[in-house]
């Protein structure tokens, strides 16, 4: 008989890559109850759905190795075995990318260029100024002053936004600021990009040209359908949308069909046709919509009593809006909601976002910075609406400070301190910190304290709705497809 | 093996509940359930009930619970709280059990060098000294 050569097996048996029970330890993770089930998040921001039971049993050291649930916390870095310590670097990585806007610093300078405005809107947080030409204009020595801190942030990518009022009534003072700041960058040499933010009303082809030379993008607001919008913003004429819907077509023809975006604000009157806001900005050819709440700043909170709601509300109208976008998509219309993008992005991917309300530390100043009309520099364009009502607790100084007075200020590095989510009392333990952020301004306006009292902030209580409809809604076949696209 | 430290079928062994006039009274023992997870639940829980904390000796607690909204349900109150403190003290076990390897996290994802393998640093990223890049038939000998 011949014997055959007895061959080495190239693989170890599966027994040999099985740990014994209580053979692996908890990574860090937080979890948060839904029912008879908990969402379970790393530290990396990766997401888990367990029942109670199974969670209990995690927590226990009781898991068998053998099972699927094992083996999915243990890949996706829930737990670890003791053998191996490559998870370590892997989560650091992702932690550390997390965090990248904090190391990259400011990138959106805003500048309040006038408060005049043509527009007489109840929710605007600023006020209405229309007199008085140039007292609530800024000057050119004061946008020049605003230049110089621009080019001193360590950011690669500066975004120059320009607001108002009306920023066009100021637009001799646009084209010097982007002029002069596009000469400073032949020396910093960063990725310099512009946007003016306006109602359209004042629109000339001359600006339309000169912001074709300059590859400027526009944003501008759209409430919705013309009675709605017209009622959200009178001016005389009662033409807003009317212009407002000539200009972007007039924007998207000289400009591009995605230079120009748009924003809208929910008022009481809004919350009764989602559906009807929506098929406008379908309509009007848009392929993102932002279904954004109230804030509770400056001139708003006056007429807060006629066009506010509450979170339930708001919650209600966002819901109803999303399903019916979801149902757009599914009808092959593309349109997207950005509020669940800009959260989807942070659930399905490691990347942070430059979005100043969900950031941990705050993005106040960090994210971006506000240079007034008048030569104060804010925190960010909310800190400027409360300081409109004489709250000037989020001023940072004036143009005229240097960079570091303003920037590393006891005052911006107290506030950075107070906002790490990691360290706030119930963000610490919460499930969708990682996902979360803070909002000094509003915690100071609505609650008194910078840091706020999570079981009764309308902020905790709107995004803790919003992270659970988005994680059921990705649960759904039907929906997942469409909005992982969205966080892309 | 232990018994599971905490399950949802202990809720009802942690706390002696009653309600007196209206108010819900709980007892805690905080051989159970520690005053952390007792605090932290306790805050969660703040928005919607009022709660007044009274040490009745060095390991029972008297909790004096008023919900907010008047028409809640006492017995719907304390089962959510009691799904609380459970909730609380898994959180509290995790804490205290993954709070060196957070550290380590932490340290390493914003350290300028490896912590964890500092020769990393120092490597030639060219140097080759387990031979990797070498085909096995050029090796001087073939590990068995």
């Amino acid at each position: 008989m011949i014997s055959l050569p007895i061959l080495k097996s190239p693989f170890k048996a599966v027994e040999a890559y099985r740990s014994g029970t209580d053979q692996y330890m908890l990574l860090p993770f937080r979890f948060e109850r839904i029912g008879e089930q908990a969402i379970l998040t790393n530290f990396a921001g990766d997401y888990i759905r367990l029942s109670i039971q199974d969670l209990s049993t995690l927590v226990d050291h009781r898991l068998d190795p053998s099972t699927q649930i094992y083996n999915t916390l243990l890949s996706r870095h829930f737990i670890a075995e003791s053998d191996s310590d490559s998870w370590i670097d892997l989560m650091a990585a992702a932690y550390r990318t997390r965090f990248e806007p904090v190391a990259n610093f400011t990138g959106l300078h805003i500048f309040v260029v006038t408060l005049r405005c043509d527009h007489s809107c109840p929710y605007c947080q600023v006020s209405r100024a229309q007199s008085e030409h140039g007292k609530y204009d800024m000057t050119v020595d004061t946008a020049r002053s605003a230049l110089e801190l621009v080019f001193q942030s360590p950011n690669p990518c500066i975004k120059i936004e320009f607001q108002g009022g009306e920023s066009l009534l100021n637009f001799e003072l646009i084209k010097l600021i982007v002029l002069e700041a596009k000469l400073l960058n032949v020396d910093a040499n960063r990725e310099l990009s512009f946007v003016i933010a306006t109602n359209l009303a004042q629109l000339t082809n001359e600006m339309l040209e000169f912001c074709k030379q300059e590859s400027i993008c526009i944003s501008t607001s759209l409430d919705g359908p013309a009675d709605l919008h017209n009622m959200n913003r009178p001016r005389p004429g009662h033409n807003s949308h009317e212009l407002a819907v000539d200009g972007i077509e007039r924007c998207r023809k000289h400009l591009g069909q995605d230079t120009v975006s748009a924003l809208m604000t929910t008022t009481k009157a809004s919350l009764e046709i989602p559906e009807q806001i929506i098929d406008e900005y379908v309509r009007l050819g848009f392929n993102s919509i932002f279904l954004r709440w109230l804030s509770p700043y400056g001139f708003a909170v006056k007429s807060s009593g006629i066009i506010g709601y509450d979170t339930v509300a708001w919650m209600g109208f966002y819901e109803q809006g999303l399903r019916y976008i979801l149902k757009l998509n599914q009808q092959g219309i593309m349109i997207r909601e950005e509020l669940a993008s800009i959260i989807l992005r942070k659930i399905l991917t490691p990347f942070g976002c430059g979005y100043v309300d969900l950031q941990s530390p705050t993005g106040l100043g960090l994210s971006a910075v506000v240079y007034n009309y008048d030569g104060l520099v804010y925190a960010s364009d909310e800190s400027r609406m409360l300081a409109e009502t004489g709250d000037t607790t989020f001023c940072l100084g004036t143009v005229k400070d240097s960079y570091t007075t303003i920037f590393g200020s006891e005052k911006l590095q107290s506030w950075v301190d107070q906002t790490m989510t990691e360290a706030t009392p119930m963000c610490c333990d919460c499930a969708f910190e990682p996902w979360c952020g803070t909002d000094p301004v509003f915690h100071h306006a609505v609650q008194g304290d910078l840091v706020g009292h999570r079981p009764t902030s309308g902020y905790c209580a709107r995004n803790m709705t919003l992270f659970k409809l988005l994680l059921e809604l990705l649960d759904q076949p039907e929906y997942s497809s469409i909005l992982r696209r969205w966080a892309l | 093996m232990d018994e599971p430290i905490i399950t949802t079928d202990h809720a009802a062994e942690f706390t002696d509940t009653r309600v007196v006039n209206g108010v819900l009274e709980l007892k805690v023992d905080l051989q159970v359930i520690s005053e952390r997870a007792l605090l932290a639940a306790i805050h969660r829980l703040s928005g919607r009930m009022d709660v007044s904390i009274h040490a009745e000796n060095k390991t029972v607690r008297k909790l004096t619970v008023r919900p907010r909204n008047k028409m809640s349900n006492l017995q719907e109150v304390a089962w959510e709280l009691n799904t609380a403190f459970i909730d609380e003290s898994l959180r509290q076990i995790i804490r205290a059990e993954t709070a060196p390897i957070r550290a380590v996290l932490i340290a390493q994802a914003f350290s300028k060098t490896n912590l964890l393998h500092p020769e990393l640093d120092a490597e030639d990223p060219g140097e080759d000294r387990l031979n990797i890049s070498t085909p096995d038939r050029l090796k001087p000998e073939q590990v068995p």
